[in-house]
């Protein structure tokens, strides 16, 4: 039986390590800042394991929850009282291993990644933060605490995105992010506040569930659109998905983790947990499902013809969260004879899950190609590495195969299990052609899906042997060769394989723990229905028993999508390199289309940047030339009047003592008749 | 009834037994002959301020560990000195106003005539003192012209050309005036009762306006109150009685200006509180001397001083012409404590005044000190630009006067600060509870949060000169370099200040020992009623 105070301890490990990393990092600790963090990491899995370990047991236990102390309480006609809430059921049993499993081997990673950094204690001070931020939002029990988390993965990622401050673009990025994300964030919070006067004002999750499916449909649906523009905002949902591309201005790692593999799937996990009473509004869902298919195939679509490495993943991210939603938007309660709430939250939860461990692998493998060719990511660059980086290799194509979702691999079952989702939702009483579509932008993405993560891993790891000239620039100067600085070009590339090396053992090793579960995860907990089994159980959820038999062919037309796209990346990028060109020339406005982003970002700057800053302008003009004189010409009233008092002041005796004779005069008249005056 | 009714009503040992607390007072009057004769043999400076500082210095210890100690039950007079809160907080003030005054002097101003200097200032010292003490006419009468007579003299020891002069003449003149105006008030006051005891006066004025008595009383009595008022308002700068200041500061030494802005203020407030009745104990009874009127009157009075001291201040350059205006401008403030008076729903009106006098003493007295300390020979420090690059040339004083200007100003942690917060929670209380219990709601309420936003609007006011001073100070460039051979007594006294001014802006409780609370905190609403921790009749009868 695990104690449920331990629940209250997993996220504070991280805390107080950040804590003293921050403190201690840059004066005492220097080099070795890392070590707080990986052993909170490890203390905290490690006490996550035990809390799923009674999760899982025959004694029935669902959920293990903490009612820690008191935080702040309010009076009034409508009291709130906050406490330290935590609560582990399924739902976050699956996240919270993951998140700490996935933290401990990036930060293992980031030991090599950022080593002689200036900024060596803070980014893992920052980390520790976050890591503690993301447990508690995914523990918290109660609506506030989870908006603390929130708001906290948020402030980390801003830091961390704009980590190498020094860089205009990074800055740029930092700040994109965090507005982007807040437009969400507002959302979640007005969410949660209409949620907290609707249910009787209460903050506390479990209640929340209950007593939300006893309001109207208008206020839920109003609710539920709410919460779900936070999920949005954080998860990049389209239009609100600009910010995660540019996200990766920061470390590789923190990419890795925070904008792949956790805090971006903070909102389906939001979401998730809030299925029960979101379901209970079909127009809602077919809405998630319709924003999460436009964002996975619109992402899907742009990452076909990029040229940065690093890009290519972060709309590939974009394109899986997707899924994720739409998912999530299958979640039907209205079909007949069976409710599918509970079989979307298990495929939506499932994909979260398997994607986190091969989109960490593959950002990390990422990592450390840039680590070892000195911080180039553009495709075009780079050429032949599969005999260069030999390990990167074998994790790279690790990922890719588990991201395409072939068979054997992760990708295949948690996708399969979207699709499946889809297609049952389609055999509904109305809605009939949503969800086929639906279902067909499945199919469709898994197909570009398939095709530019090759693409990418043919460009990197195929054809001539390609070392951009960065590589003597970013300190492998240990190696004893030299070069002459005037002979720099940034396009010019390296031939010389010896210049280049494989990453240090401390990135290696990561990568090749990472490898079997990236591969492995969806194989071992999917068909076995372990996963399932465990997911289902949350409490809040209703028990699902269907039979999808006839959704087989889903599976199959993936693997024909997925197959097709590797063989069609295989022919243009390995076989006839000048048939991507052809393609290119042939295809004219529509690559660069994609190539542009569909000109989304141009478009919402016009729309909104442009236009916030006319009314900024406005009101700063309105404020300069009319309330500040306004305010100006009032400040001048006192020293008139003062200028208008002074001559009287003119130095007589005689004329003083007037004064105050007539001042007493007046007092006296003032008392005598003055009594009218003032009531 | 006739005079000996005030000071043979009693046995001649019972009147020596509340004269006996006076002991301090009496020593220091007594010390100030000793240094006047001593002076016509020798003139010297270290030798009589030594005596004089550690004259006062032994009077502050005598006020702090009583040998006598005054009988006191309620408000029954047992003679012509009453040792109460106000009285006891106030003669401290005092001593240590004396002292700060004596150490300003170390070095300020020629040699020829320092022993009668040091001499006056313990006389005035103790006048002062006195008059915080005073319970009844006469010895108010005394104790007042006991500050006036010897700062005349001080005035015109300090600067003897023809602007000291001028100045000397224009208060002399004046003064007398504003005292005859009082005696007459005096006058009326014992007509009407028939008393010179302070407290017999106001408990006879409060029964009578609750029993009308012969038509021509209540008009006599309010003659009377203005009369006293215009009396006192001399003293503490009350427009239109003000109008000598500026002109006297401007024209006497910054030594003269010091002495003028501190011993007659506390001496015409403390009377002023004693004479409205603040001090007087209520027991929840109802409590009228002068009906509503008085009230009216300090409102006017405060409203108008505050103002007008406040946007002159803002056109002037001279350094002591601006603490005039500035001095005028918180005695407004200070006003606003009589104003609120003792009323139905008022509670520490005393406290916030004495806070504030306070805040007052210290603030100016630590101005000119330091200003004091900048003086020199042949290049005076007369006018805001010579102030330019303290903070650069000299930073202990720079830092001290940065200090003293924002408690000017009012910002917290300073005495200027919970001065004005006890003055706007006082005059908003009086305002809320009236409009609770009182027959006319809405014109107090209107009456007295109007009269709180005043003090805020005059405080922002005022925030433009003292920063104006603030920048002069730090970022403005200064020309010369800092010369060695500054007075430190005057800087000591500066921080001595600076001290106090801190201590009572945090610990304002250290100064309202004995005389009541400030209600810090708020009202809760107008349905709740108020707090039950204050004494506040609510049975006063309607429409009084």
């Amino acid at each position: 039986m695990f104690d449920p105070f331990g629940l209250a301890l997993i996220p504070l490990f991280p805390a107080l390590a950040g804590a003293i990393i921050l403190l201690f990092g840059p004066r005492i600790l220097k080099g070795q800042s890392h070590w707080p963090l990986i052993a909170a990491c490890v203390v905290s899995f490690v006490l996550s394991l035990f809390a799923i370990q009674s999760l899982q047991g025959d004694l029935g236990i669902r959920e293990i929850s903490y009612q820690g102390g008191h935080w702040f309480s309010t009076s009034g006609p409508n009291p709130v009282s906050v406490g330290w809430q935590f609560r582990m059921d399924p739902i976050s049993g699956m996240m919270v291993p993951m998140v700490l499993f996935l933290s401990t081997i990036i930060a293992t990673f980031s030991v090599g990644y950022m080593k002689d950094d200036p900024g060596y204690s803070r980014y893992f001070g920052i980390f520790a933060l976050f890591v503690a931020a993301m447990t508690l939002l995914v523990l918290a029990d109660n609506v506030l605490l989870l908006y603390a988390g929130w708001e906290g993965v948020g402030v980390c990622s801003f830091l961390l995105i704009g980590f190498w401050f020094q860089k205009p673009t990074a800055l740029k990025a930092a700040r994109k992010a965090f507005m982007v994300t807040r437009i969400g964030d507002v959302g979640l919070l007005l969410g949660i506040l209409m949620l907290w006067v609707g249910c009787g004002y209460s903050l506390h999750i479990p209640t929340l569930l209950v007593k939300a499916q006893a309001l109207s449909p208008e206020y839920l649906y109003m609710a539920g659109f709410l919460l779900f523009v936070g999920a949005m905002g954080k998860s990049a949902q389209f239009p609100l998905h600009i910010w995660l591309p540019d996200a990766m201005e920061g470390p590789t790692p923190v990419s890795a983790l925070i904008h792949a593999a956790t805090m971006v799937t903070a909102g389906v996990y939001l979401v998730a947990r809030f299925l029960p009473f979101i379901s209970l509004s079909p127009d809602l869902l077919i809405f998630i499902g319709f924003i999460g298919g436009i964002t996975a195939l619109l992402a899907a679509l742009i990452a076909l013809t990029q040229n940065d490495l690093k890009r290519i993943l972060a709309y590939s991210t974009i394109s899986q969260l997707g899924y994720m939603f739409m998912a999530l938007g299958s979640g039907r309660s209205d079909l007949s004879g069976t409710s599918l709430v509970t079989f979307a939250m298990v495929a939506a939860m499932f994909h979260l899950f398997t994607h986190a461990f091969f989109k960490a692998l593959l950002f990390l493998s990422a990592g450390s190609v840039m680590h070892s060719m000195g911080h180039v990511v553009d495709l075009r660059r780079l050429g032949g590495l599969r005999r260069v980086l030999p390990l990167t290799h074998i994790a790279f194509l690790s990922g890719s195969l588990a991201l395409v979702g072939l068979l054997p691999f992760s990708g295949f079952w948690s996708k399969d299990e979207i699709l499946v989702a889809l297609d049952a939702a389609s055999h509904g009483p109305n809605r009939t052609i949503s969800y086929i579509v639906l279902t067909w932008i499945g199919l469709i993405t898994a197909g570009l899906t398939a095709f530019y993560t090759f693409r990418a891993y043919f460009l990197v790891f195929w054809g001539e042997v390609k070392i951009p000239i960065e590589v003597l620039a970013h300190g492998n100067g240990d190696h004893g060769h030299s070069h002459p600085q005037d002979s720099y070009d940034p396009l010019a590339v390296l031939s010389d394989k010896t210049v280049a090396h494989e990453s240090p053992w401390i990135m290696t090793l990561p990568l090749l723990v990472l490898i079997p579960f990236a591969l492995g995860v969806g194989g071992l907990f999917g068909p076995s229905h372990t996963m399932f089994d465990f997911l289902a159980a949350t409490p809040g959820y209703s028990a699902f028993h269907g039979d999808f038999s006839t959704s087989h062919w889903v599976a199959f037309a993936s693997q024909v999508f997925g197959l097709g796209g590797i063989g069609l990346a295989f022919l243009m990028y390995v076989l006839h390199p000048r048939l991507a060109a052809v393609t290119k020339k042939v295809s004219g406005s529509v690559y660069n289309l994609s190539l542009n982003r569909f000109y989304l970002d141009e478009l919402l700057t016009i729309l909104f940047v442009r236009s916030l800053q006319i009314l900024s302008w406005l009101i700063q003009a309105l404020d300069r030339e009319l309330w500040d004189k306004l305010v100006d010409s009032v400040a001048r009233i006192p020293a008139w009047l003062g200028d208008k008092f002074r001559p009287v002041q003119n130095g007589l005796v005689q004329f003083y003592a007037l004064a105050m004779a007539l001042g007493l005069t007046i007092f006296l008249v003032f008392l005598a008749f003055g009594d009218r005056l003032f009531r | 009834m006739d005079m000996d009714l005030t000071l043979s009503s009693s046995s001649p040992s019972d009147f020596l037994a509340s004269v006996a607390p006076g002991f301090p007072e009496f020593f220091l009057l007594a010390l100030g002959s000793l240094v006047f004769l001593g002076g016509t043999f020798r003139q010297d400076r270290p030798l009589w301020g030594w005596i004089s500082f550690f004259g006062l210095v032994t009077a502050l210890a005598l006020a702090l560990r009583p040998i006598f100690h005054s009988p006191m039950e309620g408000n029954a007079y047992h003679g012509p000195l009453v040792y109460d809160g106000l009285s006891q907080t106030l003669r401290l003030l005092t001593f240590l106003c004396g002292a700060g005054l004596v150490l300003m002097g170390w070095e300020e101003g020629d040699s020829t005539h320092i022993a009668e200097r040091n001499g006056l200032i313990l006389f005035a010292t103790a006048g002062a003192s006195l008059c915080v003490a005073a319970n009844d006419l006469a010895t108010l009468f005394l104790s007042l012209e006991l500050v006036s007579i010897p700062t005349y003299l001080i005035l015109f020891l300090t600067r003897g050309d023809k602007f000291g002069r001028e100045s000397t003449l224009k208060y002399f003149l004046l003064s007398i005036f504003s005292s005859a105006m009082m005696l007459f008030g005096f006058s009326y006051l014992y007509g009407i009762t028939g008393s010179l005891q302070i407290p017999e006066i106001l408990a006879i004025l409060s029964q009578s306006s609750l029993n009308p008595v012969p038509e021509a009383v209540p008009t006599a009595r309010l003659v009377g109150l203005v009369m006293v008022v215009a009396g006192l308002g001399f003293k503490v700068t009350a427009v239109p009685f003000h109008f000598y200041a500026p002109d006297v500061y401007q024209g006497t030494s910054h030594f003269g200006a010091s002495v003028l802005s501190t011993l007659p203020k506390i001496a015409g407030f403390a009377a002023l509180a004693r004479l409205t009745g603040l001090t007087f104990e209520t027991n929840g009874g109802v409590f009228l001397p002068f009906e509503s009127q008085s009230s009216y009157l300090f409102w006017i009075l405060a409203s108008v001083t505050m103002t007008l001291g406040n946007v002159i201040a803002l056109w002037q350059t001279n350094l002591r012409r601006l603490f005039a205006y500035s001095g005028i401008a918180h005695a407004g403030y200070m006003l606003v404590a009589l104003s609120v008076g003792k009323e139905v729903g008022a509670t520490g009106a005393l406290a916030a005044l004495v806070v504030y006098l306070w805040a007052y003493v210290a603030m100016t007295l630590g101005v000119f000190a330091i200003f004091i300390y900048l003086d020199k020979k042949g290049k005076h420090v007369e006018k805001v630009e010579h102030l330019n690059g303290l903070a650069k040339t000299d930073p202990v004083a720079g830092g001290i006067m940065v200090v003293l200007l924002m408690s000017l100003i009012g910002l917290p942690l300073t005495a200027g600060f919970i001065g004005k917060l006890a003055l706007v929670q006082c005059a908003l209380r009086r305002g809320l509870e009236s409009a609770i219990t009182e027959a006319h709601p809405n014109s107090e309420l209107r009456l007295f949060f109007g009269l709180s936003i005043m003090i805020l609007v005059n405080a922002a006011i005022a925030g433009w000169y003292y920063l104006r001073m603030i920048g002069a100070l730090y970022l403005r460039k200064g020309k010369d370099t800092h010369p060695s051979n500054r007075p430190v007594a005057a800087l000591v006294t500066g921080f001595v200040c600076v001290v106090v001014t801190v201590a009572v802006g945090i610990l304002p409780g250290l100064v309202t020992r004995g005389i009541g609370e400030v209600p810090w905190h708020g009202i809760k609403s107008k349905a709740g009623m108020a707090n039950p921790m204050d004494k506040s009749p609510m049975e006063k009868p309607p429409g009084h």
